[in-house]
């Protein structure tokens, strides 16, 4: 299963929400879809999952096109917006059922889907609860598994821990992993970039519209110029501190609690020669780390900010 | 085939929607304590009347009494209630945040439309059962003919169901709360008069006995009438939350086409029965209105078509044609009405003998003289189609870059109120005579107004006459190539989505 998105643009009169982006990932694949505010996110995740038409461009899952087939299409795709189901006199399995007989999933294998989901979903044991009872992190794994009930290979999640405690993020985070390994190709957005980080294969990174950077974080971070390494000595820093400024190659040095944290011009046998010369220099040094540019420090340094 | 594989199947019939709706209804508290009120007021009604020792043997309309007032509260229940409780719930679920039901499952418009129905007439059912112990027992007071009861119970049943239809379909319209508040209060007053009339029909039909009406053409009418409305909202409104890129426009003037096919029908054969033309009139009128509606809806719709629509279009030359009449774009809308109310003048030119008479007479004769309904079916067909059509021209000229789909509408509804305001406002200011004894001329941009004065019907008719023309020859080069362009997806450029 390949999802391609395909030069793909969404205009709301002179506003470019989504400007000519294109990327495409495959089953098993856990993509982050990142960006600001008013990035784009959103409307390209409605797009994929068919709730809108795009003004030019196409999303193929599966070599079938969500603008031409979307009736097609959404029986490949599992979507689950950025709100959350509200219906007031429904139970989590009424819910489940109607979605289930909605994607015209027969009376036989129904009772069957409709448990394996909420098993899935850890939600047997509030099965019979009604919507409106639920608490916000109950309610995003009902969403997840009304995404789930059709089965499909492709799964588009829009914001889908914001406003979690740290337990159920842990909690959605493990369900992701075990969706993954099932082979469905996810596409999940989120402003928590650590977490993001720890679970997706590649990310996507937008801003204004356009696509900046795609690709995994080694990727994206191959053509960086320098590295960062924590430095901690024995005692007082601050002369340490002094000393590293002082040093050619070193670009930045920032304090950072019994540490400092310097960045380093090129390529690693830089950071060795500065290390020897550390020591030659007689600092006692009980701890070097290599520290890699995480996702925040990527998309820190890529995006400005700005609105579309 | 064994007993549960049978109800599987059965249930797999079933709509999902319905099943929802009438498990929410059973759910919730709105629709038990409807019920239990509602049989304590009919239970009332009978107790008052039981206890009142009225003597029997001489009252003879007791039973018929007692029907009417238990009627009246039925008809209360299922013209308010039912269509409230279905709108609320469905106008909760248009919010554009909400994409439940329309877009993430694979239900179709027409679906959903059908469930919603289905499971609020369900409701009704449930009503109409609950008071038919009692309005057994108004039989046995006599007064009334079982027949008659039952009858009128199913006329009821249909206009209960076109209220309910009705209901759903303000409830389609996405907007904000102001937005529906305004539509919920606009229903009630429309199913206010609704219920008043239903209930002087049904009196009158109690007091006269069934008999002498169901063998009527009136009756008839009514019927059909009543469940072509029902149709119209219901395909209206499947229309009304299918997505704006989907060829939307096709069903309903499928539909209209059929409504129109069936109502020229009926009137035809009504006149050949009667010799009668009024029907004929009236019939004209009917689809002139409504052809003039479908006038103002089809400026708002797109000038270029959408992948979903051009990958339907067909490939053969011939089958395009009524094709571009069919499908979505404001082109093909215009075209429909046009052509709608050309084949509604053919047919009155050969069945209604007035009619007839009155345009093929020389200028020197009595009959030259367009009789009331003929001048408001000409006046209202010219009229819609110049404010609709320039509405149209300067939406493309100064407001191309706009996005806002109801635009030319809006234009459209700002000419017809200058139309009909500023020419008065001109008149007042220059006029020679007393301000109420202004001069008609002056209320010549209201096509109204040739029902009130009869002398400036020829005024009206040269200044719709040219306007329609210059608009049709300004108009023509962008018609002829919204023709062009209509060409199946893969035929010369894709088209781009609307803008």
């Amino acid at each position: 299963m390949q999802v391609r998105i395909v030069n793909l643009k969404k205009y709301f009169g002179k506003t470019k929400a989504v400007d000519d982006i294109s990327f495409s990932f495959f089953s098993g694949q856990i993509i982050g879809f990142v960006g600001p505010n008013g990035a784009g996110k959103t409307t390209t995740m409605r797009v994929m999952a068919t709730v809108d038409e795009p003004t030019a461009g196409e999303v193929f899952l599966d070599g079938i096109s969500v603008v031409q087939d979307p009736e097609k299409a959404r029986r490949r795709v599992g979507f689950m917006p950025d709100f959350l189901p509200e219906n007031r006199d429904m139970t989590v399995d009424d819910y489940l059922d109607f979605f289930a007989r909605a994607f015209d999933i027969r009376a036989r294998e129904r009772r069957k889907v409709v448990e394996g989901v909420q098993r899935f979903a850890n939600l047997i044991g509030i099965r019979d609860k009604f919507l409106k009872e639920l608490s916000k992190g109950m309610k995003q794994r009902v969403s997840l598994a009304r995404a789930l009930v059709h089965n499909p290979p492709v799964l588009i999640l829009d914001e889908p821990a914001a406003g979690l405690d740290p337990r159920a993020r842990i909690e959605l985070r493990e369900l992701l992993k075990a969706l993954a390994e099932q082979g469905k190709a996810i596409l999940i957005s989120s402003h928590i970039l650590s977490e993001l980080a720890e679970i997706c294969s590649s990310s996507v990174i937008i801003e204004k519209g356009k696509l900046l950077r795609a690709g995994t974080i080694e990727e994206m971070t191959k053509d960086r110029q320098h590295c960062t390494v924590l430095i901690r000595p024995v005692g007082d820093c601050r002369k340490l501190h002094k000393h590293l400024l002082q040093m050619p190659l070193v670009l930045n040095v920032k304090s950072y609690g019994k540490g400092v944290e310097v960045d380093i011009e090129g390529t690693e046998e830089n950071t060795a020669r500065i290390i020897a010369n550390l020591i030659k220099a007689d600092f006692k040094i009980v701890e070097v780390r290599h520290l890699k540019a995480g996702l925040e420090d990527i998309f820190m340094n890529i995006t400005k900010g700005e609105l579309a | 085939m064994d007993k549960l594989s049978f109800m599987s199947r059965l249930d797999d019939l079933m709509n999902p929607i319905a099943i929802k709706e009438m498990r929410q209804a059973v759910k919730g508290r709105f629709i038990t304590w409807s019920l239990i009120i509602f049989l304590l007021v009919q239970l009332a009604i009978i107790g008052i009347v039981l206890m009142m020792r009225v003597d029997f043997n001489e009252d003879f309309n007791i039973g018929r009494n007692v029907f009417s007032a238990m009627l009246a509260v039925l008809l209360i229940t299922c013209l308010f209630f039912v269509p409230a409780f279905a709108a609320l719930r469905f106008s909760a679920e248009r919010s554009d945040s909400n994409v439940d039901l329309f877009f993430i499952t694979t239900l179709r418009p027409i679906r959903i439309i059908w469930g919603k129905l289905s499971a609020a007439l369900v409701l009704t059912l449930l009503f109409f059962s609950a008071s038919m112990p009692f309005m057994t027992l108004t039989y046995l007071l006599r007064g009334l003919d079982l027949p008659s009861v039952f009858i009128l119970l199913a006329l009821d049943f249909l206009v209960v169901a076109a209220g309910i239809q009705f209901g759903i379909f303000l409830a389609s319209f996405p907007g904000k709360v102001i937005a529906r508040t305004v539509r919920f209060l606009g229903g009630l007053f429309i199913l206010i008069v609704v219920f008043q009339l239903t209930l002087v029909m049904s009196f009158g039909i109690l007091s006269q006995g069934v008999g002498g009406i169901i063998g009527t053409w009136g009756f008839w009418w009514l019927v059909s009438f009543i469940v072509m409305v029902t149709g119209l909202l219901f395909v209206l409104s499947a229309t009304i939350i299918t997505p704006a890129s989907a060829n939307r426009a096709f069903v309903v003037r499928l539909y209209l086409l059929f409504l129109w096919l069936a109502t020229g029908t009926l009137s035809i054969l009504f006149y050949w029965r009667t010799k009668n033309d009024d029907i004929l009139h009236t019939w004209a009128l009917f689809i002139v209105i409504i052809s003039s509606v479908n006038l103002f809806v089809a400026i708002c719709e797109r000038q270029q078509w959408g992948p979903r629509v051009a990958r339907k279009i067909p490939k053969s030359r011939i089958l395009r044609i009524p094709a571009f009449l069919l499908f979505s774009g404001a082109a093909g809308g215009i075209a429909f009405s046009v052509v709608m109310i050309l084949a509604t003048f053919v047919v009155l030119f050969c069945f209604s003998e007035g009619f007839r008479l009155s345009i093929t007479a020389g200028a020197g004769s009595r009959r030259f003289y367009f009789w009331g309904p003929g001048r408001l079916v000409l006046f209202l067909s010219l009229y819609a189609f110049c404010y609709s059509v320039t509405a149209l021209f300067i939406k493309n000229v100064f407001f191309r870059r706009s996005s806002r789909p109801a635009l030319a509408a809006i234009i459209a509804l700002f000419l017809l109120a200058g139309g009909c305001v500023i020419p008065v406002i001109i008149g007042f200011f220059v006029r020679t005579t007393p301000w109420f004894e202004i001069s008609a001329k002056w209320f010549i941009g209201n096509p109204l107004i040739v029902l009130w004065e009869e002398d400036i019907w020829v005024d009206c008719l040269w200044l719709s006459g040219i306007w329609s023309v210059c608009i049709f020859a300004v108009m023509l080069p962008w018609f002829t190539s919204q023709v062009r362009s209509f060409k199946a997806a893969g035929q010369g450029q894709i088209p781009e989505a609307d803008k």
